[in-house]
């Protein structure tokens, strides 16, 4: 483990109070030091915000791309799991027109502004849905209540 | 708005657009006073800065209020209505800049990556690594002039300015300006006064 000597230490403590007296300085001090040592503050300025807004910039597409990864990772993983779907194009037809005949509160799902009939569905659309309500637990709940 | 779990109802927490904001609304002043304070605090780490310098510092504490503007535990939420936005990224610094000399006796020489770096692309698909960026720690001037010179140097330059002695052994013991006011019979304007003294001949000397 490196340990500071006591010069470093002594060096750190006067660096630090010298930081604490620049928070405390008022501005008149400040301007007054940096006319001093001859300071472009315009330019001075323009350096500091582009550090400031280049670090935000950067944490934000960062993030960005975080919830793109999240976002594909989610669709990659609906399209390759195992949902356990009839094979044929009629067979899937068949199965969300029985749900939808047994559940008609599903209509409202299925059937939206752009699909107004069945008959419209494509079979990426059949599949889709069937898939988004196997997701959801919908597709394997009974039709009724059963009764014992 | 988000109020952070723990704290005080009244106490909001500002979101990631009004820390953008108040970044766009900084002064000339302030970004100048942020400029003086992140480079006292890396010179005051020595070689537990392992090569950063005061922009590395500063992009620190954005990104360290940017997670904390998204409400979760990580980062540090900058509570808008009770701190000015340049209070708190001092405050910020201070508080990472500790956290590195920490980490450094904690770690060795273990080079470490700072936060913020990440590899990313721009727009043309061309990959950019802050890390290329950063200063090389084998040619840091001020590890090249060894505390004791500072110290000596101080000690020279200042040798006749006997209020200015006081406040640098002062300093180098930790006191602060009230400790310094009850403890070496000086005001506070002779402190401030022989702090601005200090301050102009130490950015001089690096």
């Amino acid at each position: 483990m490196p340990k500071f000597d006591k010069h470093e230490e002594a060096v750190m403590r006067l660096m630090f109070g010298l930081a604490d007296s620049v928070e405390e300085a008022q501005p008149s001090e400040i301007l007054e030091e940096a006319e001093k040592r001859g300071v472009n503050l315009l330019d001075e300025a323009e350096e500091v915000r582009g550090v400031l807004r280049s670090a935000g910039r950067a944490y934000l597409q960062r993030k960005l791309r975080e919830s793109r990864a999240a976002y594909e990772a989610a669709v990659t993983n609906i399209h390759e799991q195992n949902y356990d779907l009839p094979g044929s194009v009629s067979g899937r037809r068949q199965l969300l027109e029985g749900v939808l005949r047994e559940r008609p509160q599903f209509q409202g799902i299925v059937m939206t502004a752009q699909h107004r009939n069945f008959g419209e569905l494509t079979d990426e659309d059949v599949t889709s849905f069937l898939r988004q309500l196997k997701i959801l637990g919908l597709l394997d709940m009974p039709a009724t209540p059963t009764t014992k | 708005m988000k109020k952070p779990a723990g704290r005080g109802t009244q106490e909001m927490c500002a979101t990631s657009a009004e820390v953008i904001a108040a970044i766009e609304s900084l002064s000339a002043e302030e970004f100048h006073r942020l400029k003086k304070f992140a480079g006292f605090r890396i010179r005051g780490l020595g070689r537990a800065a392992m090569g950063r310098d005061y922009s590395a510092l500063l992009s620190e504490a954005v990104v360290s209020t940017l997670q904390g503007s998204e409400g979760g535990l990580e980062g540090r939420k900058w509570a808008k209505n009770r701190v000015r936005f340049i209070n708190h990224l001092l405050g910020a610094m201070r508080s990472i800049s500790s956290h590195w000399k920490e980490a450094f006796e904690r770690r060795g020489t273990e080079a470490e990556q700072l936060d913020w770096m990440q590899t990313t692309e721009d727009e043309d698909g061309n990959v950019l690594r802050p890390s290329e960026n950063l200063a090389d720690a084998r040619v840091d001037p001020f590890r090249s002039c060894a505390a004791k010179e500072v110290l000596d140097a101080l000690d020279n330059h200042f040798a006749a300015d006997e209020d200015a002695l006081l406040v640098i052994d002062a300093k180098k013991d930790g006191m602060t300006v009230p400790e310094m006011v009850a403890g070496l019979g000086l005001t506070e304007k002779k402190v401030n006064a022989a702090m601005q003294r200090i301050r102009y001949f130490v950015e001089g000397l690096l």
